[in-house]
């Protein structure tokens, strides 16, 4: 070959490995940026006064002389408001019949979306469901319920050949002339006193169990459940891994046994991870019984049989890795195969298999399907170790999942779900690094 | 070190076959799943020594799952077939059914779809795929994008049963999980109907008067709007009197109880 | 040449004018000793002796089977699963290579040192130790002991005894290869196998390596496979040259280096092929 085209070769190949490089660092950029910018959001946000109120109540958090002033001012800028509602009740009462049920639907209008905004008004009963207890707790959610007290969304469909058009009608031109008027001026004018915004850092968010199937609290059931089935799965797989990579690098005569073996692995590896979903809930929970309902245990046993093929593939790599002239030397020295493998073989692999296993780890932790029909649920309480036998848990992959499909006010919790969304991720390359570091510190030790 | 590990296993089995009674299972339709999660939580406030866990795998789901005996309480919105019956009566299980509240089965297109009322003959034009553009309809000249629920959803069954006429679904159709992702599928779609529980209707979505009717709590409670069914809960037997399950699937009757379900978008019993 | 004259002189080994080597006992023998790789015969029906407490050098080309002889000794080549010996192996009256001989405490007896100085990725200390730990030495006076005795026979103590706890691969070249000879005598075997113990090396390190050899002379019965052939006239009082398998000549070093009875072996020596 001439020079010329081999330096043109050469400088093509180095050119396309940078732009494939580049093309990777991008997406990652591109996927990474949302989840940090938006999952951020559930942990640093602007909480009002109800926030406040909220972690006070069920969470015993915060100063209680403090949460009482805030509140108390709050209620100093929201009086007027409840002074205009009840002034405006009595006027209905003066009006002829007619003209008062023209206003009856409007006004619930305005109750309701008041009460989403403010929570429930201070005198009457408190509801039993607590997403109504609660006004905004948020402040980007405050501005959405704002909106939606000044505004009423209509649709204007007098095209009939094309599709309508959202109108935003101001909710104020319902009361023209009466004395509820002014209320929707005082109420955009005066939101920052009555809702008291305040940055803060809910970190507890990490730790707090969900209340009102997750829309108020955090996200502490499912961040522990996710450890519990990703340390179970661990439990199971590593060394029913090890000790299979250990009998086909060591012990196995090459054959056609092994052979099939190693092809039936790899296939296993190939596996959708649902179809062993399938299996965990056909075998574990109807067959042999594992738990008489879902539980952690069902999940760890599929998901350690979903990560056992790598765990076993990476093993025996690692294996295989260590230099022939460590078995030789422990072997000349008189040791057994056993007292080789243990003393010589396993140490010098291990940053191989360490590596191996918390790669399957983060596998094991961000996976769904397996743990659909074996471990997961929508809402539950955080679990004892002990309980983890024969309970199910929320967990992470599961719940990021059914909080955007299943979830009945999904729009009120999207920051929850970033937040599980973040927090995965965090949690996968937090192990990730800890793999690379052990891994790095390990070889150090073993390199001298 | 016997001694000790005997003890350790002893020890073990107490509080496993503790934690195993302070726990119910509860799994099932996407439908009830709301109002089986707000009582949840409502009952392990006053409770905290249970734990509830709450799954949303559809009706057909909860069936199997108390079939297998793996649930306590299966989440139904369709009465249990004869068939899942006789499988559960031969695994010795004995559903019982307890009717947690009433439901319309509201249609739903995009906000900016101009059609505001369809026959129930319409809608089950459109679903065979004899309707397939909102023109037919005096809409604007769109395709229809049909969503259904997956044929293990019992809101699909009750569909079927009410509007379908036994007539099949069109190929054409989506088929999504859960009553949430009709809604998804649906506020993001402006060509595009589906149906859902009446607890899922928010501004996102509008929802359809049916043979002249509106979907609301007095419509379906007094039987004007004509596609409704009630929505169950499933046990084991009766539970015993006293137990977590009895209080659990009794708590409908209560004043709270039926408060939350009111409040979450469903008709309670006692009302209708 | 025939097979039955080639057996009869080497088995009767003739002694040089200085020492008799023939009249000592012979430590381990061969007898129709022949080694297979699948079909093909490495080692072709050697007969021979090693008497106990000399230096023996094996000489010859690449692939001539001499590595192969000498891993034979210790059953170091059942690791290979198509290796398969016949005829017998002798070693204090019993075939090694009976059914009821464990490859495991034979090994023990016959140590090793291989081409590549060979050390575990652990401490000094640790490699030392591991044989005898393997023998059930637990007390910590006792491994003391046998590590430092071990470092001092190998001659490195005094380079090693400030850093034993600092990892084995650390060490320079020679260091480690002297460690790998420390670490097989802390085993106490009574052979030492070597198998081209310097050709990893720098002159100097062979070198000290080549005294070790000269020390350690008499206390064990040493077998060593080199391509130096100035080595083997160095440290060797036996030589052992083997042509394609079989083993061509064996006699007292000097004379095979200065009168060799074979064709085939001169020509090596003077480097006419090899």
């Amino acid at each position: 070959m001439r020079i010329e085209t081999r330096r043109l070769l050469n400088r093509a190949f180095s050119s396309l490995g940078l732009i494939s490089i580049g093309l990777m660092a991008l997406v990652l950029v591109v996927i990474l940026t949302p989840i940090i910018a938006k999952g951020s959001g559930a942990f640093v946000f602007r909480s009002t006064v109800e926030h406040r109120k909220l972690m006070f109540d069920h969470w015993n958090r915060g100063n209680p002389e403090r949460v009482k002033q805030d509140e108390a001012k709050a209620a100093v800028a929201r009086a007027p408001v409840y002074q205009m509602l009840s002034d405006f009740k009595a006027e209905l009462e003066s009006m002829p019949r007619a003209e008062r049920s023209r206003y009856k639907k409007p006004l619930r209008a305005v109750e309701t979306a008041l009460g989403r905004l403010l929570g429930p008004n201070p005198g009457s009963r408190t509801p039993v469901l607590m997403r109504q207890q609660y006004g905004a707790t948020r402040w980007d959610r405050t501005q959405a319920k704002l909106d939606n007290l000044l505004y009423s969304e209509e649709w204007d469909y007098s095209n009939p050949d094309a599709l309508g058009v959202k109108v935003l009608r101001p909710r104020v031109e319902d009361f023209r002339t009466t004395k509820l008027e002014p209320l929707f001026g005082y109420v955009k004018a005066n939101i920052k006193p009555m809702m008291r915004p305040r940055w803060t850092f809910y970190w507890q968010f990490l730790f707090d169990t969900s209340k009102d199937s997750h829309i108020f609290g955090g996200i502490g059931p499912e961040v522990l459940g996710t450890i519990y089935l990703t340390l179970g799965a661990m439990l199971f797989a590593v060394p029913m891994g090890v000790i299979a990579a250990i009998y086909l690098c060591e012990y196995s005569r090459e054959g056609r046994v092994i052979s099939f073996l190693r092809i039936c692995i790899s296939t296993l590896a190939g596996v959708p991870s649902i179809v062993f979903g399938l299996f965990g809930l056909a075998f574990f929970l109807n067959t042999i019984h594992v738990s008489n309902s879902k539980s952690v245990l069902a999940g760890s046993l599929t998901l350690a049989l979903l990560i056992l093929p790598t765990v076993i593939r990476s093993s025996e790599e690692a294996i295989l890795a260590v230099p022939r002239a460590y078995k030789e030397a422990a072997l000349s020295l008189g040791a057994g195969r056993w007292y080789t493998i243990m003393t010589v073989i396993l140490p010098a692999a291990l940053p191989g298999i360490l590596t191996g296993t918390v790669i399957s780890m983060g596998r094991a932790a961000g996976e769904t399907a397996p743990i659909i029909f074996t471990a997961a649920v929508s809402v539950g309480r955080p679990l004892l170790p002990i309980e983890a036998l024969s309970q199910p848990t929320p967990a992470l992959p599961w719940n990021i999942y059914n909080l955007c499909t299943e979830h009945e006010a999904v729009d009120e919790i999207r920051h929850v779900q970033y937040g599980m969304v973040f927090t995965l991720v965090a949690l996968v390359l937090l192990l990730n690094v800890f793999a690379i570091v052990m891994r790095a510190r390990i070889s150090k030790k073993l390199r001298g | 070190m016997k001694k000790v590990l005997l003890s350790a296993a002893a020890i073990a089995a107490i509080a496993l076959s503790a934690s195993a009674e302070q726990k119910i299972v509860i799994d099932g339709s996407t439908t009830v799943g709301p109002i089986a999660k707000a009582f949840a939580e409502y009952f392990m406030a006053a409770h905290p020594d249970v734990n509830i866990t709450v799954s949303e795998s559809g009706s057909g789901n909860g069936a199997k799952s108390i079939m297998n005996g793996v649930c306590d309480i299966a989440d139904m919105s369709r009465p249990m077939k004869d068939s899942e019956f006789k499988a559960a009566a031969d695994k010795g299980i004995q559903p019982v059914a307890h009717v947690v509240a009433l439901d319309g089965l509201p249609v739903l297109v995009h906000p900016q779809n101009p059609i505001g009322e369809l026959t129930i003959e319409q809608i089950r034009d459109i679903y065979t795929g004899k309707i397939t553009n909102w023109k037919e309809l005096g809409g604007p000249n769109l395709g229809i994008v049909v969503i259904t629920r997956d044929t293990n959803s019992g809101t699909y069954e009750t569909f079927e049963g009410m509007v379908m006429n036994k007539e099949k679904i069109t190929e054409k159709a989506e088929y999504v999980g859960s009553n949430g992702a009709i809604r998804q599928r649906v506020q993001s779609t402006p060509a595009a109907i589906g149906y859902a529980g009446l607890g899922f209707v928010d501004k996102t979505v509008k929802a359809l008067k049916v043979n002249g009717v509106y979907p609301s709590a007095g419509t379906v409670r007094t039987g004007e709007y004509p596609i409704s069914r009630p929505l169950f809960m499933y046990t084991n037997g009766y539970p015993k009197l006293g137990s977590p399950v009895y209080q659990f699937v009794t708590l409908y009757l209560t004043e709270d109880g039926q408060e939350m379900v009111d409040q979450i978008g469903f008709i309670p019993v006692t009302s209708y | 040449m025939s097979e039955a004259i080639q057996m009869k002189r080497v088995s009767r080994f003739t002694g040089t004018e200085e020492e008799d080597f023939g009249s000592r006992s012979a430590h381990v023998k061969t007898e129709n000793f022949s080694v297979f790789y699948g079909a093909f015969e490495a080692v072709k029906k050697v007969t021979c002796e090693f008497p106990e407490g000399l230096v023996t050098a094996m000489i010859g080309p690449s692939g001539c089977g001499k590595s192969t002889l000498l891993r034979a000794i210790n059953r170091m080549n059942d690791l290979i699963p198509s290796c398969r010996p016949s005829g017998k192996m002798i070693f204090q009256g019993e075939d090694i290579y009976c059914k009821n001989i464990d490859a495991v405490s034979l090994r023990m007896r016959v140590g090793m040192v291989f081409q590549k100085p060979n050390v575990f990725p652990k401490s000094i200390y640790d490699n030392i130790a591991y044989g005898p730990r393997l023998q059930g030495i637990k007390s910590r006076s006792q491994l003391d002991d046998l590590v430092e005795s071990s470092l001092k026979q190998a001659a490195i103590w005094d380079e090693v005894k400030d850093r034993l706890s600092t990892n084995a691969l650390g060490m320079s070249g020679g260091q480690q290869q002297r460690l790998c000879l420390a670490r097989a005598l802390a085993v106490k075997p009574e052979i030492l196998l070597m198998d081209e113990p310097t050709s990893a090396l720098d002159p100097k390190a062979t070198t000290k390596i080549e005294d070790l050899i000269g020390q350690l002379r008499g206390q064990y019965t040493i077998i060593i496979v080199t391509h130096n052939m100035q080595q083997a006239a160095r440290v060797s009082d036996l030589t052992a040259f083997m042509y394609e398998g079989t083993l061509v000549e064996f006699g007292a070093t000097r004379q095979i280096f200065t009168k060799p009875r074979e064709r085939q072996t001169e020509d090596y020596i003077t480097g006419r092929f090899g």
